[in-house]
């Protein structure tokens, strides 16, 4: 992608900044905690506009409860889920560092529901490895796992207790043929298809473990992500493709193309919502190396 | 302690959803189905067709002229199709309803007048809605026809009132705006056995509608509050006016997603989604009332005993084709029909 057709995406991701330093969902919608932090995270990593980005974090932060969770919306506690795409953004800038360590509290005190998992259960999985889930109260699964995982290693608690075991639940949930999906296996005996998104995401999550899996324990997964088949153009699974391949320095050739030909696809789609448009920008901007997503300018 | 009505809903959200379907039949037109009194029948029709290569459209547009469906319902609305892109795999095409269908459906209304054609849907555990279309072949129809899509999953929300009662979601539901947007929703299913729930038809298909930033990918807030109990809930709020089944080529044994194909060569139609699943389960040779959702449904969301159902085109009994069943799968248990008589 050209150095001009960049600048074309970063323009349309700023249009997208309200007065108040929040990002619209899309063009012309209303503000929502996920795409003011990945557009927070993607201008940052940019290294552009930098009151943008300060305007973004301090949004989110208003958005931040006393308990530390950044929820969808105030009426929605339970989806809790941005919680760690805040602490992304939050990270670069010292004088966010509080609202970070609060939010990481209140994570690792708020696991996915586990139960012991009883000899005549349907799904193949250890149910009492924990992780984190979409929505509080419910089981752990692969992405928010990972999203966790990533966002605690990035502020330092890579070697938490908690992290350990969301390691160890993803390797579980890892597919017997390579890959991963939103967290099943097996479900009544039948092996369960794999997602690039999901695959690039637990790829991503594993590589912040300071006893990270050997590759010859991920070797399918990586296989099976670098593989034509996966070599989508659209934009969350080009992302995290790219994320995830390159974490482990496993990337073909060209493993970026994909997300710049997802970019340039918005002629086929229609402008993409603003959390795909910025993460595409943020896996371009990194040359798909996530940890430089949160490195201080 | 609230009281049980005898399908398990408690008077309160019995009287919730009465007053609901009151305001519907107020409005008159397609909100007539509403609530359906215990007489006249409900009207399904059963189409075969023997492949995706058949005239879609002259089927669907024949289903719509026997529900009594005309161009002066349409004319002017908004349409919002909502097919089942569960998980699509490329070459599967027997896990999600085909393009095919989807756009046929879009054709017809827009034929008779629709203001516009929307399709829209929530994967229920992917996230890439994108690669969902992608991958299931629907982005090229979309394309041709210039129809536009919503992703359920991550647009906008609002709060509405549980019009239901049944599960432990409690007094409201999260909604996607889009279904707020249309005048018309659609369900268009694909007819699948299920091994959660029995059988997935134009009332489970309305999980997709859930948005996955409330109730997470996979919707494991609806799990967790009885997926049979969310099922009629979600159907006792959304309503849809129309019931479309896409049984040319179906899925038995484990299904939603890992079942086999199985050709049945039918579409179902009706107005009524409990009439309609009740219709399919028998041409899959499934008993309808030994399904927990679809008995509970019975007499408060439409009726599924066949002396309800005025069946127009096809005799459901004259294309059964019994959908095989999973003996360890707790779900499929003692679901079969007696065969016919005769």
């Amino acid at each position: 992608m050209t150095p001009r057709a960049l600048d074309l995406h970063r323009d349309a991701l700023l249009a997208r900044a309200l007065p108040d330093g929040s990002f619209v969902l899309a063009p012309g919608g209303q503000a929502r905690p996920e795409a003011t932090a990945w557009a927070a995270v993607a201008l940052h990593t940019l290294g552009t506009a930098p009151e943008a980005v300060a305007a973004a974090r301090t949004a989110l932060a208003r958005l931040q409860r006393p308990d530390g969770s950044v929820p969808l919306a105030p009426e929605c506690p339970e989806a809790a889920w941005p919680t760690p795409l805040a602490i992304l953004a939050w990270l670069p800038d010292p004088d966010f560092r509080g609202r970070a360590e609060a939010a990481a509290a209140w994570l690792l005190g708020h696991p996915g529901r586990h139960w012991t998992k009883t000899p005549d259960s349907p799904s193949d999985h250890d149910t009492s490895l924990k992780g984190w889930p979409w929505i509080e109260g419910t089981h752990s699964w692969v992405e928010p796992t990972a999203q966790v995982m990533l966002s605690l290693a990035a502020l330092g608690q890579a070697g938490a207790p908690e992290l350990a075991e969301a390691g160890r639940m993803l390797l579980d949930r890892q597919l017997p043929a390579g890959g991963w999906n939103y967290g099943n296996t097996r479900v009544f005996n039948h092996e369960l298809l794999p997602i690039p998104e999901s695959t690039g995401l637990a790829l991503t999550a594993l590589t912040v473990l300071p006893e990270r899996p050997g590759k010859e324990v991920v070797a399918r997964s990586l296989a099976s992500l670098a593989g034509p088949t996966n070599a989508v153009a659209t934009p969350l699974a080009a992302t995290w493709r790219a994320f995830g391949l390159t974490a482990w320095e496993a990337g073909p050739p060209g493993t970026l193309e994909p997300v710049a030909r997802a970019l340039d696809r918005q002629t086929r789609y229609g402008p993409y919502d603003t959390p795909l448009l910025a993460q595409a920008l943020a896996a371009l901007a990194s040359g798909g190396r996530f940890a430089d997503l949160t490195r201080r300018a | 302690m609230p009281t049980p009505h005898p399908s398990g809903l408690t008077r309160r959200a019995a009287l919730k959803l009465a007053a609901g379907a009151g305001l519907a039949l107020a409005a008159g037109g397609f909100g007539c189905n509403r609530l359906p009194s215990p007489e006249p029948k409900t009207a399904v029709f059963v189409a075969k067709a023997a492949s995706y290569q058949a005239d879609l459209r002259d089927i669907l547009g024949r289903g719509l002229a026997e529900l009594g469906i005309t161009a002066r319902d349409i004319a002017g609305k908004r349409v919002l199709l909502k097919p089942n892109l569960v998980e699509p795999q490329a070459g599967a095409g027997h896990i999600n309803t085909h393009p095919l269908v989807i756009g046929a459906a879009a054709a017809v209304f827009l034929s008779l007048g629709a203001a516009s054609v929307t399709v829209a849907e929530g994967a229920g555990h992917r996230r890439d809605a994108l690669l969902v279309l992608e991958t299931s072949g629907l982005a090229d129809v979309l394309v041709d026809a210039k129809l536009p899509f919503r992703d359920l999953n991550t647009g906008p929300v609002h709060k509405a009132a549980n019009l239901g009662g049944w599960s432990r979601l409690g007094e409201t539901l999260w909604l996607p705006d889009a279904l707020g947007q249309a005048d018309l929703v659609v369900s268009v299913a694909k007819m699948k056995t299920h091994h959660w729930a029995g059988v997935t038809l134009s009332m489970k298909n309305l999980f997709g509608v859930m948005p996955g930033v409330v109730y997470g990918w996979p919707k494991n807030v609806l799990h967790f509050a009885g997926i049979e109990p969310s099922i009629l809930d979600i159907n006792a709020t959304v309503r849809p006016e129309l019931a479309i089944v896409d049984g040319i080529v179906g899925m038995e044994g484990d299904g939603p997603i890992m079942g086999e194909p199985v050709a049945a060569g039918v579409l179902v139609m009706g107005r009524v989604p409990a009439a309609v699943d009740a219709t399919c389960c028998r041409i899959m040779g499934i008993d309808p009332a030994a399904v927990g959702y679809l008995r509970r449904a019975d007499g408060i969301l439409g009726p599924i005993a066949a002396g309800r159902i005025e069946q127009r085109g096809e005799d459901p009994a004259a294309v059964r084709h019994d959908f095989a069943l999973l003996d360890f799968v707790p779900a499929h248990k003692d679901l079969r029909l007696p065969p016919s008589p005769g």
